[in-house]
């Protein structure tokens, strides 16, 4: 996720030849395939909703309420925060995120969320002591390590054989 | 005077004119979509067998073996779930710009493709949150997890044919070099690098949540919700006999195992009516929902063998009760091919010791491919149909 800041820094330039379609020019033209997949598609989808509905343990309304709000919560939030986050990056290195190190920032936020409940120990009970009984934060904070050891070895890497071959290079 | 939708159309087309990156192009959205489309069919089907052998309609029957096949089944689901995650990320990351597309909708089969979007992608990203904080045991919600896990399962596998629909073509031609006239394509470094930077952090997260299952992979499973070989007498236990309040009633010594049903002689059984009975060994592991798993062996009283010494039919179907009230596992049937296993066991033993109390002392039900919540624990009452 290399370029989320370049997305969000004026880039004249970039945006003559972008990257992406001004419109979406690649949507179904409505072909035999897409109607017969779409028709099975949302047959399938109604049976889910019937279950929903159906199923005196499930509450129609609240979990409706969870599956928008996560919706929501990654178009509105993730999304922008993720943009965000690249763009304070690369203004603050004053150029385009290196591939790797953005790898390790998206990496440690995909970690961090997966770890998050398990960290916070919110399921953790009294009475099963065999459950959650892992040190979640020490085991994430050693991943995390590793993983912006070898980002920050890669990048070096990559900079001194950059450095050699400019320095090889005829003038 | 500026019209509105003039101004929408303005702005939705600078937003979408800001995502700038190459990255965000078709072949790559179609090498993750296809890459997600594998890992939610595989959870979607293995989830599916989980539900039908806990509730099994009349038509569906699980077989006894492989021995070990929900162990594989249901471990596959978990950590395919977990490994999604950061493949979902990227996917609607790459294709965020298309969130912006204006206008929205531009014939009907566009508008019906878009619109199916909407149970995919929320279906997907509550899928992922739910069986997440299942494994994390965490409950944020007031509906019953598998139930609406299950439900969702359907919206979001038919959103999953939709949109396969929708894009088989574009996935296609994206694949054979043939990108889409107005999209400017990634060079093929940075594909490369983008595509394996997504499946290295899938592997970092399979490296962190597998161990609960894989065994060898425990020590480096920093994020796995067990280490299988810790709990009382090296397995874990999901319920303690604390938590299902059977403590006293369990270790009283008026415990008898009542036999009925559909037997020529019903029988009560004390503990030591029990241990003077021909005795059964098998290694079978205890699979839980929740992805780990553990093997052990096991010693006991074969299911088959009490039927037959209470005269009830061979091959018939047994269900067996629990001492715990008030939970919806308190009792699990054996349809007649399980209850015929010669593995069948109802335990008296774990690993050469009597059993814990947490693992269902004085007599549980350990058979051959089942999930963890159908081997009841603190038996008492064995029914033959």
């Amino acid at each position: 996720m290399n370029d989320e800041a370049s997305e969000l820094v004026p880039q004249d330039a970039a945006s003559e030849g972008s990257a992406m379609p001004r419109t979406d020019a690649t949507h179904p033209d409505g072909g035999i395939v897409f109607w017969v997949g779409a028709a099975a598609g949302w047959v399938i989808i109604v049976i889910g909703i019937r279950m929903g509905l159906n199923d005196p343990e499930v509450k129609p309304a609240l979990l409706l309420k969870w599956v928008a709000g996560g919706l929501v919560l990654h178009d509105a939030v993730w999304l922008m925060l993720v943009a965000m986050v690249g763009a304070a990056v690369a203004f603050a290195l004053r150029r385009e995120v290196p591939v790797v190190l953005a790898w390790a920032l998206a990496t440690t936020a995909v970690l961090t969320l997966i770890a998050w409940p398990f960290v916070r120990g919110y399921g953790r009970l009294t009475d099963v002591p065999s459950a959650l009984q892992r040190n979640y934060a020490r085991g994430l904070i050693v991943y995390l390590m590793v993983i912006w050891l070898i980002a920050v070895a890669v990048f070096a890497v990559g900079r001194i054989r950059r450095r050699r071959t400019a320095q090889k290079a005829p003038s | 005077m500026v019209r509105a939708t003039d101004v929408v159309n303005r702005l939705g087309s600078k937003v979408e004119g800001r995502f700038t990156s190459k990255l965000h192009e078709t072949r790559i959205a179609a090498v993750l979509g296809i890459a997600l489309g594998v890992s939610f069919t595989v959870c979607f089907v293995t989830g599916l067998l989980s539900h039908l052998v806990q509730h099994p309609p009349s038509w569906f029957e699980w077989p006894s073996r492989p021995a070990g096949l929900y162990r594989i089944t249901q471990g596959l689901h978990v950590v395919t779930g977990f490994t999604a995650i950061p493949l979902l990320l990227a996917k609607l990351w790459v294709v965020a710009p298309r969130l912006w597309t204006w206008p929205p909708a531009r014939t009907v089969a566009h508008a019906v493709e878009r619109i199916s979007i909407v149970p995919l992608v929320a279906g997907s990203l509550f899928m992922l949150f739910s069986g997440v904080a299942n494994v994390a045991r965490w409950y944020p919600y007031d509906f019953f997890f598998p139930s609406a896990h299950f439900a969702v399962a359907w919206v979001t596998i038919g959103g999953l044919v939709a949109h396969i629909a929708a894009k088989i073509t574009l996935t296609r031609d994206a694949l054979r070099h043939r990108p889409a006239p107005d999209l400017a394509t990634a060079t093929s470094i940075d594909r490369r690098r983008f595509l394996g930077g997504v499946a290295a952090t899938s592997g970092l997260v399979a490296l962190a949540t597998s161990g609960g299952t894989v065994g060898p992979l425990s020590r480096v499973s920093v994020l796995a919700q067990r280490v299988p070989s810790e709990g009382p007498q090296g397995m874990p236990v999901n319920k303690s006999a604390a938590a299902a309040q059977v403590t006293d009633l369990a270790t009283r010594a008026s415990y008898r195992l009542v036999v009925d049903g559909n037997v020529g002689t019903p029988m009560s059984l004390t503990l030591a009516d029990l241990r003077a009975l021909p005795q059964t060994e098998a290694n079978l592991p205890i699979t839980c929902v929740e992805g780990w798993s553990r093997g052990a062996n096991w010693r006991g009283v074969a299911v088959r063998d009490l039927v037959a010494m209470a005269g009830g039919r061979e091959g018939a179907e047994v269900t067996v009760e629990s001492i715990e009230r008030g939970s919806r596992y308190r009792t699990s049937t054996l349809t007649h091919d399980q209850s015929q296993d010669r593995d069948a066991l109802l335990a008296l033993e774990i690993n050469g010791e009597p059993l814990h109390i947490d693992h269902g002392f004085p007599l549980r039900l350990i058979a051959p491919n089942r999930p963890g919540v159908m081997q009841t624990k603190w038996v008492t009452t064995v029914t033959v149909r």
